[in-house]
């Protein structure tokens, strides 16, 4: 059963096609790979699922259309979304910024915490915290926090919720390859416990080793889509990746990712070539 | 951390010093400056010449010849004026000040004992409440004068209301005159403004069956138009056309609004402003190229009137004022003009710069007047019997023509009000015209 | 067209065509409607173009250095009193400078030495005598001293010297300050620029000739124009054009252009950001100061008050431009002029709003504010979009702790206080208690939400006349009258706040302020509802206690009548502040205030992260009206009246000024920020400590408020709050070497 799926989406921006007619799947308990070169529109499309730019077609999320909510409400129906630039919240701390997503604010709460706040209980977050390794860093500000570890509260934030769904925008950017392995496995095992993923990433090496599927973008359009073992065997993914004709639109991170490891099984790796 | 540290610790010093910097600052400052008022108003050039005639201010006053004896201990009057902020009233205190030079050098101040003033100047609403405050708790002090309150009055009153007995001097809201524990020897704007409707209704310009008002958008003016000037005028079946602007409205919106008025068509126009309003209203009936009758009020006086026309008023407009003009010479069967002849002369003698025509000179009475009241009274007059001799002063009022005062018996929606009669002049022909004041014993009665 | 498919069409390439078919609509208008119509279409122009030029002087300015400006009528103003001091006395005045020889020459004076004397800084430097005048009724008419020509270039010099200086003294230490900072700066400047003029020209309105010729220019169907207003539209559009020629075409224009988006843009042009900000300064000071020498005329006078607030519709016109295109600014501004002059016209039309029998007197102020929020509105959007700089950065916001038994202590100290110290001092605490509950208020909406509001004391404006107007007149009893104020404060809270679901940063500061002059203009100056009569304020009782300030009172220890005011007043508003900073405490703390603080860092992150963006900023607005509306209703029961000057948008703007001053994201803050209010605690330390002349207030507030905004762009509560922490970390630094582990959340907010 799938708990998301869109069909249908497109995005224009003045008048150009960001995505234009993009079908996607992602199954539930699912680890579902969204990959293409820069200004392929991978981001947008996460954008679009989550309601940030307005798009057309249909967003169905765990059996029920979505496309009209806010990004708010499909924040709270369980649809997750972790940031490129992690985008934490500076003025909180570490701890703060998980309490904000994994509270809802009523009025009657509201009124009672103005007069006697509520100690609230933070145990289910201390244990995401613990599962990422950020257990000491519960009352740092994130400002404090190495590169590395703004990612993984971005992720932590993004589980605080408890979604059903999580898309996760480029988690691995900025890291190095021992850091991108072991998020790579920390996701994995989520997936395995039950959470359905959706997962943008440049390092191909770990989209290719941990998805379930992938879907390939270029210039807005789907050009595949596949196990990773047809990924990488397909020849529209492989001139995409080949030919520099993309803008750089995401300053520091340049193309595509350099560091795609062979592949389990032996089969050569895709991207690799791309870079020269 | 030593770097970074040792900014902040700076920094946290700095904050704590930026109060005493600025006092420094402060201290500075005021030896530095001087006040302006000197220096920029400039004039004065055509008061009366000739010595000035104490005996007319001794009858008033009712003090002896000669100076006071500084050795005594002086009598105080609270004096509150709006003043070092935007809009202040400077010229009230000068004529406060001229008058405390004046009677104790000449007059013998109150039996001897100096007159002396102590002010408190208001800048925002709460320096109404502080003033009132201070002056409350201040013992020695048993009646308080105000010049010109347009911000800190309601609160000033508040504070001092059935406390202490106080004269307000040149009102300018609806409160000044709706405060039944105070009194106000001039007829102000409720006497001036309704006195004008009266005079048109009484065909003072003929048969009138429209009026245009353009009124400035403020308490005051508003106030005015709204309440005093339309109500007798429409209940007289003329139709009165009220248009408001901004009290920054520029040159094109005060030709607009009189356009809306309807000031080109209306029997007749009455422009209720400040002197910049009037200064816009007089260039914009030039460049409408319209002629109307103009019924406009003192405030409209004002010197850059004046220099702005280089020198004369606008032709054939009609002024309501309190029925005596500096502009006009005094009349032996006019004591009032006779007392404003006086104020000129003194005015040449002390401080011939001053700004004398505004707020000035009914200040200048105000003093006097207290100074008749402690000189019947004696230097030790008590809060109880200056309340009762304020609120039972008969008149005449120093300046102010139409005896008798009568305090709280003008009208009953005015209880402040002593003195309900006014008076109109026109100005044709570079000359000033007695239409209907004390020069012509035709004064107004404003609410009878 | 439904409202959504509106707003994407109506994107910011469209603003200008959309400029355009307004000034079409305007220019058709004026073909068809008849000729008295047309006249005051016209003769708007002139005052529109006084008003374009301030825009293009906050424009410029905000191009150049970042900054908004709301001192660009006040230079205006000053500018035209420069001119008028040289031409017609044939002085250059100066503003009060520090003389630093009078304190010894005032130790001196301790010392006995009476007559010891040195040198003053002059007041008015004298470059030219006024011939002898002539006298008529009793005024002195002089020819004036200097030629224009000579006038208007020193004019232009001394404003060229004062842009440099508001550039070298005020704005370059600020470059890298917050945003609000730098707005605090130029309100104190508004503030210095109004003083300076009281004090050496007084308030009085002075009369200036006219400059240019102004003879009718006649037009068809009867219309004329002054020639002078002609020329002044002229000189503005021939402004606007250079403008535009100067950043389309030119590397300066480009650089500056680079620079406002990315200082590294600017060096690679190879301008320093820096001198480029200096530059722009001038340009924009020599702009807004020569219209100001140039308008005063058309006005027939000028006076400090009439040209300084003609900030309020430049601001509107910027905001329409975004503060980016000249073009634009300039058909706003002569719109927002045509407009106010028709409006004015047309207000005996019966169609036309009616209060109390005659036209409503603001509309022709308020309308044009409606116009621009309406717009904005549309332009909008309900979060950010990627990449958008919107966001302001403001101080750290402090999670307190143990603030309930610190509460208690102040509190109960500030009550033993107010019967112990004389009567100046109760009043100046009780006028500092008040202050508190409004910069709280700010706490709550600006430091928590990051909502810019210069709207507050006009909320609380709403509550006191609801109060006077409502609760008293139909006898509502004392804790249900200010509540119910209160309540009616958060209803117009609410909908003013509507626009800023959809505008942000700096631009809702002006969308705010707009809503500030709209409730001035239709609220507080409409008759049928503030009334005309004064609008008094019965004194608080409750179970027949009377405790207003004006109350007579009994001292509790040894009995007597105590001097007024009565301190039980004190003591209600000691516990009002006490119960609201508790409350506003506890918001920070929980979960509410941990969603504020997240829609104020990232309102896309925290919408992803489930947050209602706009129900946090509903909340927080509604939360901030209601303890505005608690502290009008406070001020009301202080004064016994409530009057509309004291509350609006001048006001608003310099209490905002306050309370960031004072610390905008603490509760601590607030308290400062009551401390240095007008006739508060600061203030009657210098008037009664220091003995500084009134005369001096004004200025040394607008001085002391550039000062600290310099000195503390993160407000006097954060600075004491660094100096505490490094004290605190001077300690640990005895057993830990390592700094870097402590964090340093104030730092990282800059």
């Amino acid at each position: 059963m799938a708990m998301l799926s869109i069909s249908g989406l497109s995005v224009s921006f003045g008048g150009k096609r960001a995505v234009d007619d993009f079908n996607l799947e992602v199954g539930a308990g699912s680890l579902v790979g969204l990959i293409g070169p820069n200004g392929a529109g991978k981001t947008t499309t996460i954008d679009a699922i989550t309601g940030f730019v307005p798009s057309q077609g249909a967003v169905d999320f765990d059996g029920t259309d979505i496309s009209g909510l806010s990004s708010t409400m499909r924040a709270r129906a369980g649809l997750g979304r972790t940031w490129q630039s992690s985008e934490l919240f500076d003025d909180l701390t570490v701890m703060e910024n998980l309490q904000v997503a994994s509270e809802r604010v009523d009025v009657r709460g509201f009124l009672r915490d103005l007069f006697r706040p509520r100690n609230d209980d933070v145990s289910e977050l201390t244990k995401i915290l613990d599962s990422l390794d950020l257990a000491g860093s519960a009352d740092a500000l994130p400002t404090d926090l190495s590169h590395g570890q703004r990612k993984l509260v971005g992720v932590a934030r993004a589980l605080a919720a408890q979604p059903k769904v999580l898309c996760m925008d480029e988690p691995a950017a900025g890291l190095d390859t021992v850091e991108s392995q072991a998020l790579g496995r920390r996701i994995r095992s989520l997936v395995d416990g039950g959470l359905s993923v959706l997962l943008i990433d440049h390092d191909m090496g770990l989209v290719l080793t941990i998805c379930d599927y992938l879907y390939v973008l270029d210039f807005g359009q789907l050009i595949a889509e596949g196990t990773p073992a047809q990924i990488r065997a397909d020849s529209k993914v492989i001139t995409a990746y080949l030919g520099e004709r993309h803008s750089d639109d995401h300053g520091d991170e340049h193309g595509v990712d350099t560091a795609v490891p062979a592949a389990p099984g032996g089969t050569p790796a895709v991207g690799g070539t791309t870079d020269g | 951390m030593g770097m970074i540290g040792r900014t902040k610790v700076l920094r946290a010093l700095r904050t704590t010093g930026v109060v005493a910097a600025t006092g420094l600052l402060a201290a500075a400052c005021s030896s530095g400056g001087s006040s302006s008022s000197t220096t920029t108003t400039s004039g004065g050039g055509s008061s009366p010449s000739g010595s000035i005639n104490n005996s007319l201010a001794l009858t008033y006053t009712g003090g002896k010849a000669g100076a006071a004896n500084s050795s005594l201990a002086p009598v105080k009057v609270g004096y509150v004026n709006q003043q070092y902020g935007s809009p202040s009233y400077p010229e009230n205190t000068d004529g406060a000040n001229l008058a405390v030079k004046y009677i104790n050098a000449q007059l013998g101040g109150v039996q001897g004992h100096p007159i002396q003033l102590v002010p408190c100047y208001v800048a925002t609403e709460e320096d109404g409440q502080k003033c009132g405050t201070q002056f409350l708790n201040d013992p020695s002090i048993n009646l308080v004068l105000t010049g010109t309150l347009v911000i800190g009055n309601d609160s000033l009153y508040k504070v001092l209301s059935g406390q202490k007995p106080i004269i307000i001097g040149n009102g300018l809201t609806v409160s000044d005159f709706t405060q039944a524990a105070a009194q106000s020897y001039q007829p102000g704007a409720p006497g001036v403004i309704s006195g004008m409707a009266k005079w048109l209704v009484d065909g003072g310009l003929g048969s009138v069956k429209t009026v245009a008002v353009v009124a400035t958008n403020d308490a005051g003016a508003t106030a005015s138009a709204k309440l005093l000037f339309a109500p007798p005028l429409e209940a007289a079946g003329i139709k009165v056309t009220e248009v408001f602007i901004s009290p920054t409205a520029q040159g094109a919106d005060v030709a607009s609004a009189i356009k809306a008025a309807g000031g080109g068509t209306a029997d007749v126009f009455v422009p209720i402003t400040p002197v910049q309003g009037c200064i816009a209203v007089a260039d914009a009936i030039k460049s409408l190229g319209i002629n109307p009758k103009v019924v406009t009020t003192g405030l409209c006086f004002g010197t850059p009137l004046i220099k702005h026309l280089g020198g004369t008023f606008p032709n054939g407009w009609y002024f309501g004022g309190y029925g005596v003009s500096y502009f006009l010479p005094p009349m032996a069967s006019v004591p009032a003009s006779e007392q404003l002849a006086l104020y000129e002369q003194v005015v040449k003698q002390y401080n011939p710069n001053m700004e004398y025509t505004g707020f000035a000179g009914p200040t200048f009475g105000n003093m006097m007047t207290i100074t008749q009241l402690y000189n019947k009274l004696g230097t030790g007059a008590t809060i109880a019997q200056l309340t009762d001799a304020t609120k039972n002063f008969a008149g005449p009022q120093f300046g102010i023509p139409g005896t008798p005062v009568a305090c709280g018996k003008i009208t009953a929606a005015f209880p402040t009000l002593c003195v309900g009669q006014m008076g109109i002049e026109q100005f044709l022909n570079g000359k000033w015209i007695p239409i209907a004041d004390a020069y012509n014993n035709k004064l107004i009665n404003a609410f009878g | 067209m439904n409202a959504s498919s509106l707003r994407s069409w109506f994107t910011p390439k469209r603003i200008p065509a959309v400029v355009a078919g307004i000034l079409g609509v305007v220019v058709i208008g004026v073909i068809l409607a008849n000729s008295d119509q047309t006249q005051a279409i016209v003769l708007g122009l002139g005052g529109g173009a006084l008003i374009a030029a301030i825009a293009l002087s906050i424009t410029l300015n905000y191009q150049g250095s970042g900054v908004v400006n709301f001192a660009a009528g006040a230079i205006a103003m000053y500018g035209g009193y420069v001119y008028y001091g040289l031409r017609v006395n044939g002085q250059l005045f100066l503003p009060p400078i520090p003389n630093p020889l009078a304190p010894i020459e005032g130790i001196a004076h301790l010392a006995g030495a009476a007559s010891f004397s040195l040198p003053h800084i002059p007041v008015f430097i004298t470059l030219a005598h006024p011939s002898q005048g002539t006298a008529a009724f009793g005024t002195f008419i002089q020819q004036p001293a200097m030629p224009v020509w000579a006038a208007l270039l020193i004019s232009v010099m001394v404003l060229a010297v004062m842009g440099l200086a508001f550039h070298f003294l005020i704005f370059r230490p600020l470059r890298r300050a917050p945003v609000l900072a730098k707005v605090v700066a130029s309100v104190g400047l508004f503030i210095v620029m109004q003083a300076v003029i009281v004090l050496r020209f007084t308030s009085s309105a002075k009369s200036v000739e006219p400059i240019l010729p102004t003879k009718p220019i006649r037009m068809p169907r009867g219309v004329s124009l002054p020639s002078d207003q002609m020329y002044l539209v002229l000189i503005v559009i021939a402004v606007t054009i250079g403008l535009w020629a100067l950043f389309r075409f030119t590397r300066f224009g480009l650089a500056t252009r680079a620079a406002s988006e990315n200082e590294k843009g600017a060096l690679v042009l190879g301008y320093s950001p820096d001198f480029l900000a200096g530059v722009n300064w001038v340009a924009s000071t020599v702009l807004a100061g020569c219209f100001g020498i140039l308008a005063a005329p058309i006005n027939q006078s000028i006076d400090p008050i009439t040209i300084t607030l003609l900030i309020v519709p430049a601001l509107a016109a910027a905001l329409l431009a975004r503060f980016s295109s000249f073009v634009v600014t300039l058909a706003a501004g002569l719109g927002i002029g045509m407009l106010t002059s028709w409006i004015q016209l047309v207000s005996n039309k019966s169609w036309f709003p009616k209060a109390n029998g005659s036209a409503i007197p603001g509309l022709a102020d308020a309308l044009p504010f409606v116009i621009i929020i309406v717009v904005l509105v549309l332009r909008g959007k309900s979060l950010p979009t990627r990449g958008s700089i919107e966001t302001i950065k403001l101080p750290f916001a402090p999670r307190s702790k143990g603030s309930f038994p610190t509460t208690m202590i102040l509190g109960i100290a500030t009550i033993g206080l107010l019967f112990l110290v004389t009567p100046n001092w109760r009043l100046a605490i009780v006028n500092s208690l008040v202050g508190m509950v409004i910069c709280l208020s700010l706490v709550v909406l600006t430091g928590y939400v990051g909502q810019i509001s210069l709207m507050q004391m006009a909320l609380a404006g709403i509550s006191g006349f609801t109060l006077s107007k409502v609760a008293d007149a139909h006898h509502i009893p004392f804790p249900i009258g200010p509540l119910l104020g209160a309540v009616v404060a958060v209803i117009v809270g609410l909908l003013a706040g509507v626009p800023a679901l959809r505008v942000r940063g700096v631009n809702l500061a002006v969308v705010t302020f707009a809503a500030a002059v709209t409730i001035e203009n239709l609220v507080f100056a409409n008759p049928a509802w503030s009334g005309l009569q004064g609008a008094s304020v019965r004194s608080p009782s409750l179970f027949g206690f009377r405790f207003g300030p004006n109350d007579a009172w009994t001292k509790p220890f040894g009995g007597g009548k105590g001097l007024l005011p009565n301190p039980w007043f004190g003591v209600f508003c000691v516990v009002v502040v006490m119960v609201l900073v508790l409350a506003v405490v506890n918001i920070r703390r929980s979960r509410i205030g941990r969603h504020m603080l997240a829609v104020r860092s990232n309102e896309r992150a925290a919408a992803a992260a489930g947050v209602s963006v706009s129900g946090t900023k509903v909340l927080a607005f509604g939360v901030a009206a209601f303890i505005a509306g608690i502290g009008g209703a406070l001020s009301g029961y202080r004064f016994g009246s409530v009057t509309a000057g004291y509350f609006g948008a001048i006001p608003s703007m310099i209490f905002l000024a306050y309370a960031y001053l004072g610390g905008i994201s603490s509760v601590s803050g607030a308290m400062v920020g009551g401390i240095i209010v007008a006739g508060g605690i600061l203030t009657t330390i210098f008037t009664n400590w220091l003995h500084i002349s009134e005369q001096y207030t004004l200025l040394l507030a607008g001085i002391g408020l550039i000062i600290m905004a310099i000195q503390n762009p993160k407000g006097v509560a954060g600075a004491i709050r660094d100096g505490v922490h490094l004290v605190q970390r001077r300690r640990a630094s005895t057993s830990d070497v390592s700094d870097s582990a402590i964090p340093e959340p104030v730092e990282a907010t800059v």
